[in-house]
């Protein structure tokens, strides 16, 4: 035991005062350094900056309202200062409008994300040359369109009412089973690009025949996805394939529904994303961009929205097992066949059109 | 506008009308023409813009238009029934009968019009699905063997039935308010019985009332998706507005068919309209006249519980039933309803809706806006109405005729493809108009002109000339005369239907899909971003809200109205 003279205290304190003194700047260099890293991975300190001091930006999208609010929220916790206007509608809605505001030049979107790439064709020359930081990341099938990227992307799951007590399917071919008889709900293949999906993967994937055997089995037929959803919630219908993100984030509230992912694939629809030509936010436009590709804003589409992601490392929903294969259509027989084969499907399903 | 000397401000008055109209109307379904006989948008720069009637061709070709057209008048023709039945039977209850509790019964038949077609369709099908709709679950629980299948033509029916009565409802009730009662006395003292008096002089007197009111409801159902949509297509059955979403949702949307399907619907309503007129001709509906009344109420006796209990069962089928359906939906965490014990257990229920809806930045955005759009709807619309109706009812101006048909056609123009059409036609208007309120409430003043026009007709076609013209032979000029005479005597008619075009507005649904910007989002068009997000919780929360803003403007008006009436006053 020994005493400390005052003196002495006070120049214990001095040093300590240089230690903490030294360790703070050392700090904040770090973060300096993790915020530039960061940056980095958004296009860029300088990108950044700019997209500050334009403050806001113009987001037309197809994507749900309250997801796509999610990620603006999710954006605004790392970018604080960059406020996002969206425009939400259904695809061939959205893109008549923009068709008519580019002929009229009053597009006012800086950003454009359109769920449905056969849309996009008659407007594609809106679109500013433009990719993102981690564009190897991406598939090849996903770049047929030039400058645009798939920001969003809808997979097809089956739900099923677990309050029902009806027996889980395993696959989409159980879904034709006859114990599900007048006990499955379905989107119209008309719907829109994501239910076109489903179609083309059911035909392509579970055979020729698949929709003849489903149609037998008398399936409930819906307008568009969210009445499909909330047909399973109410036990309308107990089982149905719909679109992830349409009831994982219902799940987490804790709807009576569950989850299942078939082994034969999730068909995926990925958008058509890119920054416009006369953004009048070009920065902003692009740093939402880079963030929404970016693996973090991938993530919060995922675990927060439920849907998926077909960037090389993100994660699955909750419950996927990591085998889980996500299928991607051909982008050219997306198009090209579509017209014929829904045409088939309505008569198949019997729904006239 | 019997006095000469006004040459000028006839025309004048006249060519105003018609460029107004013009640009309201004739232009928007100008270009829906346009765009039906050509491939691509009519927009000046599009590209791939072809001249073509492949359009028509296709829609005329098309057997399941023909189909679809068959289900249309099938179910149109069913609703308009039940509606005029409905309809005239409250109107005469409310307004010529002792029958209990009649003003609130007066309130009460209105209300189905508060609530938006698709929130109609959404609010039926958790009551009336086959499987687990509420009623269903009830009736199951009692024991017996029979349900209700709201997904069915009949289902439908009932329900265009139930919701468009207020049409008819709000035409003939103010006829029936505004009547000289000398004739049904003079039957009263010849013995004449009252079920006799009502069918030879009462409903034959207010015959413009019911037609007009018949036809409006007739031809709105035509052009309703909401209720169709929700309980017609898991029985597959299309009718021409669901036909019409179809083609402009699929990839690529097909808005030339669309347009072209809609022209037809146009081409019907005018030829309706040129019937109407016909048929009214020279007949002549006259029955508030100078002499001061007091509208007679026909004493029941026992028979106004009657009338009194086919009000309530009324009540709580278009009311009360949907209502609660969706304050369930609105509170309930989920709607799995799997007994009826389950419907009453309180661990259910929450505000998490509300919280959710209200902490979305947007919710309270969209209900300024709305209030805004439809105050500025309500004025902008009710004068306007006014002028029109004035013009077309009450002077012999030239090309009146062609200003009554052409303030009627928005009516048949489906809100989808009426919101298209003002887009291609409104895009390039210089000013700035395009992004703003006000492309939003022109868009709705155009729209529903043919409401409010016709609500307005009853009472003024009803005003004996002798008014006006005890009013110029005492030196009043035109202007003079309609502001000490008509104004007054038309006034709780005016305000009636600038509530109406309040209301309206609110609802609105169709144009606003096209015309709203990120600033001017409107409650409609938030409503269905929610509904197609699939959270039909938030979406009933909100309907619930909405609901609640129009049942106030609602009572609002309707004691200002019932303070403006001169009859009551007399």
């Amino acid at each position: 035991m020994h005493y400390v003279t005052a003196k002495r205290m006070i120049g214990e304190k001095k040093s300590l005062n240089a230690r903490l003194l030294v360790g703070i700047l050392l700090m904040s260099l770090a973060t300096t350094a993790s915020a530039a890293a960061a940056d980095a991975a958004f296009g860029g300190s300088k990108l950044v900056k700019a997209a500050e001091k334009e403050g806001k930006l113009v987001l037309y999208t197809a994507n749900q309202l309250a997801s796509e609010q999610d990620m603006v929220a999710a954006f605004n916790k790392r970018f604080p200062g960059i406020k996002v206007a969206i425009v939400r509608a259904p695809g061939s809605r959205l893109a008549t409008r923009i068709e008519t505001e580019v002929a009229a030049h009053k597009l006012t979107a800086d950003v454009i994300d359109m769920s449905d790439r056969g849309l996009v064709s008659s407007f594609q020359k809106v679109f500013a040359d433009y990719a993102p930081p981690n564009a190897n990341l991406y598939p090849e099938k996903t770049k047929a369109l030039k400058n645009l990227w798939p920001k969003t992307s809808w997979g097809f799951v089956i739900a099923y009412n677990s309050a029902s007590g009806v027996e889980a399917p395993a696959s989409w071919k159980d879904l034709a089973k006859p114990e599900y008889k007048g006990k499955v709900g379905i989107v119209v293949a008309n719907s829109g690009g994501s239910t076109w999906t489903r179609a083309m993967f059911e035909r392509q994937e579970l055979g020729k025949d698949y929709w003849v055997k489903l149609a037998a089995n008398k399936p409930v037929l819906y307008p568009s996805g969210a009445p499909a959803a909330s047909g399973i919630v109410r036990g309308e219908v107990l089982v149905g394939g719909v679109q992830s993100n349409a009831v994982i984030p219902q799940i987490k509230k804790g709807a009576p529904l569950k989850v299942v992912y078939p082994a034969e694939g999730i068909p995926v629809t990925a958008s058509a994303a890119g920054v416009v030509k006369t953004a009048a936010h070009p920065n902003a436009a692009r740093l939402y961009m880079n963030w929404c590709l970016s693996k973090e804003g991938q993530s919060v589409w995922v675990e927060q929205g439920g849907g998926f992601s077909v960037l090389k490392g993100a994660p699955l929903p909750q419950g996927a097992s990591p085998s889980t294969k996500l299928w991607i259509p051909d982008s050219k027989e997306y198009i090209s066949l579509r017209t014929q084969w829904i045409r088939d499907w309505n008569k198949i399903f019997n729904y006239e059109q | 506008m019997q006095n000469p000397g006004h040459g000028l401000l006839k025309y004048g008055w006249t060519t105003a009308l018609v460029l107004i109209l013009s640009f309201l109307i004739l232009y928007p379904v100008l270009m829906l023409f346009y765009g039906s006989i050509s491939t691509g948008s009519p927009v000046a720069g599009s590209s791939g813009y072809q001249l073509s009637i492949k359009a028509f061709l296709d829609v005329i070709a098309d057997p399941s238009v023909i189909k679809a057209f068959w289900n249309t008048l099938v179910v149109c023709f069913g609703g308009t029934v039940l509606a005029v039945l409905f309809g005239l039977f409250f109107s005469w209850v409310t307004a010529r009968t002792n029958t209990p509790f009649r003003r609130s019964i007066e309130a009460v038949s209105i209300m189905p019009l508060l609530i938006p077609p698709l929130v109609a369709g959404i609010a039926w099908s958790i009551l009336g699905s086959p499987k687990t709709g509420m009623i269903n679950v009830f009736l199951s629980k009692l024991g017996l063997g029979w349900q209700f299948n709201f997904y069915s033509s009949w289902g439908i029916v009932v329900i265009f039935g139930i919701y468009y009565a207020p049409y008819v409802y709000m035409f003939t009730s103010s006829a029936l308010k505004n009547m000289d009662p000398a004739l049904e006395e003079a039957a009263a003292i010849s013995g004449v019985s009252t079920f006799r008096t009502i069918f030879n002089i009462t409903f034959p007197l207010i015959l413009p009332a019911i037609i007009a009111g018949t036809m409006l409801s007739f031809v709105v159902m035509l052009g309703i998706y909401g209720i169709p949509a929700v309980l017609g297509t898991p029985a597959k059955i299309n009718v021409l507005t669901t036909y019409i979403y179809e083609l402009i949702s699929g990839a690529p949307p097909v808005y030339n068919k669309a347009a072209a399907t809609s022209i037809i619907l146009i081409v019907i309503t005018a030829l309706a309209v040129l019937v109407q007129q016909r048929v009214l001709k020279g007949k002549s509906f006259v029955t508030v006249s100078g002499k001061a009344f007091k509208p007679r109420l026909i004493d029941l006796g026992k028979w106004k519980y009657l009338t009194f209990s086919i009000s309530v069962v009324y009540l709580i089928l278009a009311v009360i039933l949907p209502a609660l359906a969706l304050l369930v939906g609105a509170f309930r965490n989920f709607l799995y309803i799997p007994s009826i014990a389950s419907i009453f257990d309180p661990s259910a229920y929450s505000l998490t809706h509300f919280s959710r809806l209200f902490s979305n930045s947007l919710t309270l955005l969209s209900l300024i806006n709305t209030l805004k759009i439809g105050v500025i709807t309500a004025v902008v619309g009710g004068l306007l109405s006014f002028a029109i109706g004035y013009t077309v009812y009450r002077t012999k101006l030239p090309f009146r005729r062609f200003i009554d048909v052409v303030s009627t056609l928005p009516i048949a123009i489906p809100g989808l493809v009426i919101g298209i059409a003002y887009l291609w036609a409104w895009i390039s208007l210089p000013g700035g108009i395009y992004g703003s309120i006000w492309i939003l409430a022109l868009a709705f003043v155009a729209r529903f002109i043919p409401d409010t026009v016709k609500s307005l007709s009853t009472s003024l076609m009803q005003i004996h000339k002798e008014l006006e013209e005890a009013s110029f032979i005492c030196g009043h000029g035109l202007l003079a005369t309609i502001r000490k005479v008509i104004l007054p005597l038309i006034a709780p008619g005016l305000v009636s239907s600038m509530s109406l075009l309040f209301i309206l507005s609110i609802r609105e649904l169709g144009s606003s899909l096209f015309l709203y910007s990120s600033s001017t989002l409107p409650m409609s068009v938030l409503l269905v971003n929610l509904y197609e997000g699939g959270d039909i919780g938030v979406t009933a929360a909100f309907s619930v809200i909405q609901t609640l803003i129009l049942i106030v403007v609602v009572l609002f008006t309707t004691v200002i109205a019932r303070k403006m009436s001169i009859t009551s006053k007399v």
